[in-house]
């Protein structure tokens, strides 16, 4: 067995220099692909894509767009929270609730919000609106059915402490219902988040209201593949920033998780 | 030296005399499946009882029951005279498992001091009733740790801190030792006879094992049959203090412990 240096590098070096790596191999590919076939198709290089984005980045249009995009995500976010938490409590809250709802949710949840887009675009236009409808109807079930579910997930046991402690209904509410629910509510808010974005962005693309999927609808019309590339990037480099906000936000609300802690068994 | 005498002073029995609990006919059924059935002993202040028997025969419904956690479908559990409805606030439980009864968004100082918060106790006291209680199971120096960063015997240390700082006048044990390791368990044992001899508390404690309930007790009740009922009230006459190698090895141990284990077995 030879040993490269990399091999003895610490892991830390190593997982770095393995991902740039694979970064690397990825750029190359694409550079061979839009020299060879995709030339014939405008397809651009990294080369090319990253002087467009600059190019881009510029504008103070690129930014009001994200910026926009990005608005319409949190707003509806927020709509999707604001319904969703407090049916999502009434539903766990009650046993009979939870099975009588059971086959509404399961319907809710699968139908794909963009086929209804036909019937939203006709009510609300291409505004705002729609998009902001399209993201409540698609991002308010995993709210609701993650916290109908964590209602169920308050251990049986910490109900007895509350109850032989004679803890108050604050104090149960506060240090005993809310952190127990926490971790379950916390997936549905991720799950409703990405739905948020990639929502806002289909509905501008869609329905033709301002926003990154407008304008990246409005490249490919006029087939500026160099501004469509970048513009599609961005979307892609939201959902990162959108995950990472999550993972870091997860660390500080749930760190005491078990999925979340350094340290310590049970 | 107030501080040291807050634990000791604060119950609510200061004092009176007749039996702290007193079960009278207490039965209880799920169903058509009847559990338990005509219960009457008396618990005395300051008596340690172990409740002993096999899985299975009903403890845990016993223990919810004497608790006021669970309401028995027939006769009574008086707590200092009157009839325990809810659980009753000279009353604090330990549970068997320390892992799901410790709250881990919470410090072991928060974890104990929670109870006192809501009853309304004031910031300075309950913190140091807190500390006092932490000391008494030796685990001062762990006020800011979370319980997942303890060893399980740590935990449970942790959970009988924040039933002593409750004050109560009785402290009700489900199978508290059952899951942990033997020398852990020892250890417990001992640090449960020590506390209950410094505060002088009542403990009544569900056990399935013979030797834990022997080797702690002033009185084992002996529980057996199917609906369960009283298989005997022993009284455990070995000297005090125990110690575990020494107690153990005496030969009225072993007599009992044949006793305790034939009452149970056999039908």
């Amino acid at each position: 067995m030879t040993r490269t240096p990399l091999a003895a590098a610490p892991p830390g070096v190593r997982r770095l220099v393995n991902r740039l790596l694979a970064i690397l191999a990825a750029l190359a590919v694409w550079h061979l692909f839009a020299r060879g076939p995709g030339a014939s198709s405008g397809f651009p290089t990294p080369g090319e894509s990253l002087g467009s984005a600059a190019d881009l980045a510029g504008t103070g249009a690129y930014w009001s767009n994200i910026a926009t995009s990005v608005e319409t995500a949190l707003l509806g976010l927020a709509l999707a929270v604001l319904v969703g938490l407090p049916v999502g409590l009434l539903i766990g809250a009650n046993e009979h609730a939870r099975r009588s709802t059971q086959l509404v949710l399961d319907f809710g949840r699968t139908v794909p919000a963009i086929a209804l887009l036909p019937l939203f675009l006709l009510l609300f236009g291409a505004t705002r609106d729609l998009g902001l409808v399209l993201i409540l109807v698609s991002a308010v079930w995993p709210v609701i059915i993650q916290t109908s579910y964590a209602v169920g997930e308050i251990s049986p046991q910490l109900r007895r402490v509350g109850r032989a402690y004679h803890l108050s209904r604050w104090h149960r509410l506060r240090y005993l219902i809310a952190p127990s629910m926490l971790p379950f509510v916390f997936v549905g808010l991720r799950i409703a988040a990405t739905i948020s974005l990639l929502m806002a962005i289909s509905s501008e693309f869609l329905g033709g209201s301002d926003g990154l999927g407008y304008v990246l609808l409005q490249a490919m019309q006029v087939n500026d593949t160099h501004r469509a590339f970048v513009y599609s990037f961005t979307a892609a480099l939201l959902g990162l920033v959108l995950n990472l906000v999550f993972v870091l936000l997860q660390r500080r609300v749930l760190w005491w998780h078990p999925s979340v802690r350094k340290g310590g068994a049970a | 030296m107030k501080t040291q005498t807050t634990l000791e002073e604060g119950r609510p029995d200061g004092g009176a005399s007749g039996p702290i609990m007193r079960i009278r006919g207490l039965g209880h059924s799920y169903g058509d499946r009847q559990v338990l059935e005509g219960l009457d002993f008396e618990v005395g202040r300051g008596e340690l009882m172990c409740i002993v028997g096999p899985s299975g025969v009903g403890k845990t419904t016993l223990l919810e029951c004497l608790t006021g956690l669970r309401r028995p479908s027939e006769g009574e559990v008086l707590f200092d005279g009157a009839r325990i409805e809810a659980p009753p606030r000279g009353l604090a439980i330990v549970f068997q498992d320390y892992s799901r009864s410790l709250m881990p968004w919470l410090s072991v100082l928060d974890n104990v001091v929670l109870p006192l918060r809501s009853a309304g106790v004031g910031k300075a006291e309950r913190e140091t009733t807190a500390r006092e209680a932490l000391s008494e199971v030796g685990l001062s120096d762990f006020t800011g740790h979370y319980p997942w960063q303890l060893s399980g015997g740590m935990q449970q240390r942790v959970a009988i801190a924040r039933a002593l700082a409750y004050r109560p006048a009785v402290v009700v044990m489900d199978e508290p030792f059952a899951s942990v390791d033997a020398q852990t368990r020892a250890d417990l044992e001992d640090l449960l006879l020590r506390v209950r001899e410094h505060l002088g508390i009542t403990v009544l404690l569900v056990t399935h094992d013979i030797d834990e309930a022997v080797y702690l007790s002033d009185r084992v009740l002996a529980l057996g049959g199917k609906p369960a009922g009283i298989r005997s009230l022993l009284t455990v006459d070995l000297p005090a203090p125990r110690e575990q190698v020494a107690t153990k090895a005496l030969p009225r141990f072993a007599e009992l412990r044949s006793q305790v284990y034939r009452l149970i077995r056999d039908v």
